[in-house]
């Protein structure tokens, strides 16, 4: 009697220990730097509040937590954790404030199976698929993977993303979209360093990204500000409460000869609750009411939004040396130009475009040999690098104020060509 | 290794027929009555077995109209029931059966078979982890809960898929198992379906028929005088895995050595409640009546009461508002209580990690309860709600489970 229920609770155990293996190959998250914190799935004498004192290292949002994002957290925690009925709990909660969160069932799906017994050996491992749902088990698949390696690949809060690089006084926030994460993240721009304000899933477009000519399906890599708000009474159902169109393309985009247009940040139809990673004609898609949420941050017409096919955080220590290496490279220009034009020059790419012209069109219309710029004032400096599927470039703005330029607003966009930045396109507009 | 793979192999045909076990294990029941009275439910399960329903209805009947609270009859009854098709008179049957006896887990088990039977999965779910809670290594309970999260999981996987039409092809159909007492040739269904089967085919009914069989040895390794002994393994077990505030353990563990408390409350635990909990009094000190310790006095009074087998205080202990399980009438619920409790040769009921949560007038308690008699151990989850009625903090509603 007693032997049998030894057993019992051994078979028990084995039961359960071995189909959640394949969390261990699938969802644990390799960036954890001590191996203390690791998620340690197949071992069970150490399966405590580990996966707490990872969530309070990971977890460092300032105000708005994204409903859907922190519940499957806390799920892919608990699961990590060997916790099958805190994850059947938690799964419950969230299907009952969002019951068309297909991607919470699928997952109730597979802790009810391993609850029986049935070892799953994928994400949403679906016994006896009919042939014409496989499409559509694919696309829940893909946003559980996608929602699971974010929180597995997520930066540790110490780390920052390289991509910014300094933000002037009036961007107070800063949307940053991590189309392979499936990812955006709204830092707020504060000192000495920028500080995550919230991130979240969202969908791409359905060729992925790049986008590169109308129709492609692809969601463009880049910097861009939100040009608009269109409110709900301008839309269809499809789009969701607001949409945040940005002004794809820009000057660079149109300079590579990409083309398209209607490029927006939307939400989705009322019957849903989330969208598969790429769903979309080339828009980032956000659930509705982290649309809303991330409303409140925006500013039309000057809020930024880079796009990068994969953000690169990095330690502060990093992140501060390439911020004054950043810098100073537009500070030498500057310096430069202030010494003499021909110096000045050094810093022009041969194919640079200024304001549209040549260097050699750009020289004569402002008969720049004949002059000096003299003091060159330069504030109110933005300036991030640049996503860029084939080069190392940065983009910067700024306010600059001189005898030639009188006082203007720039954009340049910079090009490392083997060791040194170059100038590849400036864009002035006068104040 | 080779028991995952085979369990595998084993479970889902059984799902795919959606066979389920109705496990009947009297054993346990039988130890509430005497030597006649499993004569009679003798008679009245040799009719079912004969399926003369109704004859075994009216002898179970009458019998019930002498003694209504008999557990093996009322049980029985149920059978009788669920044979005839009379789902909702079997489930209420079964229903006051866990509420008047819910250390018995087969009423739930049974209950759960009910619940499947009409595509109910959820209650099912609840019914028998009910079961569990109550005998942890109960098989055919444990079988059973596999098919019904094996039916959830895939109810779950057609919303993801919105595959609407597939759940009602493949309702679950019952198997009814006709041989009442523990001891007799076990049915197939409970063979073939058995865990354990899968590594050492010889452990099968071994494993099967202990499980019923659960309830039986407290009366013998658990005489009135050996109570604090049987009383430390269950203490020590689960405290570690209830509340990870590491003051209540030691205190705790300590208990068994008083022999004299009859009935003993872990008093650090509620000082080391959960501080969610703790917040959630320290956040709303307006809107609260008295403090944690009068609601600890109170179920300690309420647990001493019970142990001493003093009926009157027992009874005070709980509000004129009382819900009595299965809306019974006050009086038929105190009689009820009195015949359980004073009839007792001793019961010993411990309190352990009270979780108190106060709002205003009212207190939410959940703890473990150890109950021990010379007839029964059992140790189970109880959450209590209670209300200050003026003096005291009385209870309006018990159940089991948190």
């Amino acid at each position: 009697m007693l032997a049998s229920s030894i057993f019992q609770k051994t078979f028990k155990m084995v039961r359960i220990a071995l189909p959640m293996v394949f969390w261990a190959f699938t969802a644990a998250p390799s960036f954890a730097p001590d191996q203390n914190q690791a998620f340690e799935v197949a071992n069970y004498t150490a399966r405590n509040s580990s996966g707490n004192a990872l969530a309070s290292q990971l977890f460092d949002r300032q105000t708005y937590r994204p409903v859907i994002d922190t519940a499957v957290e806390q799920i892919y925690l608990a699961l990590s954790a060997n916790k099958l009925n805190e994850a059947l709990r938690l799964t419950d909660q969230l299907l009952e404030e969002f019951p068309n969160f297909h991607v919470g069932h699928l997952l109730r799906g597979d802790i009810l199976s391993l609850k029986a017994g049935r070892p799953i050996k994928r994400i949403g491992d679906v016994p006896s698929l009919p042939a014409s749902k496989r499409e559509e088990l694919a696309e829940l698949q893909d946003e559980a993977i996608a929602r699971f390696k974010a929180i597995k690949d997520r930066p540790r809060k110490d780390l920052l993303p390289a991509e910014l690089v300094e933000l002037d006084s009036d961007q107070a926030y800063v949307i940053l979209v991590d189309t392979s994460r499936s990812r955006l993240f709204l830092y707020e721009n504060s000192f000495p360093y920028p500080k995550l304000i919230t991130d979240f899933y969202v969908s791409q477009g359905r060729m992925g990204a790049v986008k590169s000519r109308e129709g492609d399906k692809r969601t463009p890599i880049g910097v861009y500000t939100i040009t608009e708000l269109l409110p709900k009474e301008k839309l269809s159902d499809f789009y969701g409460p607001i949409a945040l169109p940005i002004n794809y393309p820009n000057t660079w985009d149109k300079r590579l000869g990409k083309t398209g247009y209607g490029i927006w940040l939307h939400g989705m139809p009322k019957k849903y609750a989330s969208r598969p990673p790429k769903a979309s004609d080339g828009c980032v898609v956000l659930a509705n009411q982290d649309l809303l949420a991330l409303k409140q941050f925006v500013k039309v017409g000057n809020t930024q939004v880079l796009i990068s096919e994969r953000l690169d955080f990095v330690t502060q220590d990093v992140w501060q040396s390439q911020r004054k290496a950043a810098i100073r490279v537009v500070k030498t220009w500057r310096d430069d130009l202030e010494k003499s034009i021909s110096k000045g020059l050094y810093h022009y790419a041969t194919d640079v475009r200024i304001d549209g012209q040549d260097l050699m069109e750009w020289q004569k219309s402002k008969n720049i040999s004949q002059k000096t710029f003299g003091k060159i004032k330069i504030d109110d400096i933005t300036m991030m690098r640049y996503p860029s599927e084939k080069e190392d470039m940065m983009w910067v703005s700024f306010r600059q104020e001189d005898k030639i330029s009188g006082e203007v607003r720039k954009q340049q966009y910079w090009v490392k060509v083997g060791t040194r930045w170059q100038i590849i396109q400036e864009d002035t507009e006068k104040i | 290794m080779q028991a995952k793979a085979t369990m595998t192999h084993n479970a889902s045909p059984k799902i795919s027929k959606g066979k389920h076990v109705l496990a009947i294990a009297l054993l346990g029941l039988a130890l509430a009555g005497g030597p006649s009275r499993a004569d009679e439910a003798d008679e009245v399960t040799k009719l079912i077995q004969r399926s003369l329903f109704d004859q075994a209805l009216a002898r179970a009947d009458a019998y019930l109209a002498n003694r209504p609270n008999d557990a093996q009859m009322r049980f029985l009854k149920g059978l009788i029931l669920t044979e005839r098709n009379k789902t909702n008179e079997a489930i209420t049957i079964f229903t006051k059966l866990t509420e008047d006896f819910p250390e018995l887990p087969e009423p739930y088990n049974n209950l759960a078979v009910l619940y499947a039977g009409r595509g109910d999965y959820d209650k099912a779910r609840d019914a028998l982890e009910m079961a569990i809670r109550t005998h942890p290594s109960y098989a055919t309970a444990h079988e059973n809960l596999g098919d019904v999260y094996a039916k959830l999981a895939s109810q779950s996987y057609d919303k993801a898929l919105q595959l609407d039409g597939r759940n009602q092809t493949a309702q679950t159909k019952l198997s009814l198992v006709r041989n009442l007492i523990a001891g007799k040739t076990l049915p197939e269904t409970v063979a073939s379906a058995a865990p354990v089967q899968s590594t050492k085919t010889k452990a099968a009914p071994v494993a099967v028929a202990a499980a019923p069989m659960a309830p039986t040895p407290p009366p013998v390794a658990a005489p009135p005088v050996a109570a604090p002994p049987v009383a430390a393994p269950p203490v020590a077990a689960p405290t570690p895995k209830q509340a990870p505030a590491p003051a209540p353990a030691p205190v705790v563990a300590a208990k068994p050595s008083a022999p004299v408390a009859t009935a003993s409350v872990a008093m650090p635990a509620i000082t080391a409640s959960t501080p969610g909990k703790a917040a959630i009094t320290a956040t709303t000190p307006a809107k609260t009546i008295g403090n944690d310790s009068q609601v600890l006095n109170a179920i300690e009074r309420w647990a001493k009461a019970w142990s001493d087998q003093d009926i009157a205080a027992y009874l005070d202990s709980y509000s004129q508002e009382f819900e009595t399980p299965g809306k019974m009438s006050r009086s038929n619920w105190e009689k009820m209580r009195e015949q359980r409790i004073v009839g007792k040769e001793t019961i010993r009921v411990v309190v352990e990690n009270p979780l108190i949560t106060i709002t205003g007038d009212e207190a939410v308690v959940k703890f473990k309860q150890s109950y021990f008699s010379n007839r029964l151990n059992n140790v189970s989850t109880k959450t209590l709600n209670m209300k200050y009625e003026g003096n005291q903090w009385r209870i309006v509603s018990e159940r089991v489970g948190g």
